[in-house]
């Protein structure tokens, strides 16, 4: 099975996409933590000024997964901007199923997120990955990616809705 | 002290690079700023721009000691969570020396996440160097916490011939 496509999301690909990212989540052990909907997916993507974009691969009606989906992996990225260098492609999530793995579907994402990025002229590509999620660690690193946080010291943080509220009420 | 914060416009590019330069200074990686206020005006003032930016400002009479009124800022752009949804990043922040510990790094923050929360913002990310410990009391004073730390997470990046390689599809 070597047949898919790669296409940009549409409106009607908010319910795989949501899916998708739980089923990411799922493996990051953190299920629980996704609260997005399909509403604010549709709002935040496909509106006048998008907060994401999305790429997915789909495979022909045929070739299905086991529960009957042929959108089968996703990519979700946006535009970030480092003061030093200018504009920066940030990979959000980037995932493919399980059973559909194997294929070149995930090296096909990242090709066309490259593409992107040296398109519209950014820097460089930007994403987190967890440290102990080795084996996608090692095919970043065949991809020529470098560890910041081990590299330079980066630590990423995080102020949530709570603490914002307490902070801007200062 | 008196001081006002307020959005950055066009003609404030000039001195947002003098403290981009200042801060880079201060993390000791001054030759890595490649952008200039040129830059900063196509990218952060046009139609689409990549980021938006924060002033503090003071009175002339409080000026710095080479005449400059213009003594911090924020850049900040807005991101996308895939599990919470919309989010706000804070790619700089940073105050002048002389300026310090009279709560403009605080005001300028306290304005992102007013503006972060009324985009409809449930998060403020940024990222903090590991030796910065003076940066790191100030965060976590105002109720953040590590994600690198706590949750494993570790900032990776794709750039220059790597990411050439990458869009050939070469491995």
């Amino acid at each position: 099975m070597a047949k898919f496509i790669l296409r940009k999301a549409e409106p009607k690909d908010v319910s795989d996409i949501l899916r998708l990212i739980k089923e990411l989540a799922k493996f990051e052990e953190m299920e629980e933590q996704v609260v997005l909907t399909e509403k604010e997916l549709l709002e935040d993507g496909f509106g006048d000024h998008p907060f994401y974009h999305c790429v997915v691969a789909e495979v022909p009606k045929d070739k299905q997964s086991v529960e009957g989906y042929t959108v089968v992996g996703f990519a979700m990225y946006y535009f970030t901007y480092d003061p030093w260098i200018g504009k920066l492609l940030y990979l959000e999530d980037f995932y493919v199923m399980k059973e559909f793995r194997g294929y070149g579907i995930g090296s096909e994402i990242l090709k066309t997120l490259s593409e992107t990025a040296v398109k519209t002229r950014c820097s460089g590509m930007h994403f987190i990955v967890a440290e102990w999620n080795t084996s996608s660690i090692e095919f970043y690193k065949r991809r020529g990616a470098a560890d910041l946080s081990h590299e330079e010291g980066w630590r990423l943080y995080e102020i949530d809705k709570c603490n914002l509220l307490k902070m801007s009420s200062k | 002290m008196d001081f006002t914060i307020r959005a950055a416009t066009l003609e404030d590019c000039k001195d947002i690079s003098r403290m981009i330069l200042e801060l880079a200074e201060h993390e000791k990686v001054s030759d890595q700023v490649k952008i200039t206020q040129r830059d900063l005006e196509q990218d952060g003032f046009s139609k689409n721009p990549f980021f938006h930016g924060i002033i503090a400002e003071v009175p002339e009479h409080h000026k710095s000691r080479e005449g400059h009124t213009k003594v911090g800022y924020s850049l900040y752009f807005y991101t996308y969570s895939s599990w919470k949804g919309r989010a706000v990043y804070m790619e700089d922040l940073y105050v002048m020396p002389e300026f310090r510990g009279k709560g403009i790094g605080k005001a300028l923050m306290s304005k992102v996440s007013q503006l972060g929360l009324a985009a409809g913002c449930t998060q403020l990310n940024f990222t903090v160097l590991d030796w910065n410990k003076s940066s790191l009391d100030f965060y976590l004073k105002q109720g953040c916490w590590d994600v690198t730390s706590d949750l494993g997470y570790h900032c990776m990046r794709c750039e220059g011939d790597a990411l050439e390689h990458l869009a050939q599809g070469d491995l």
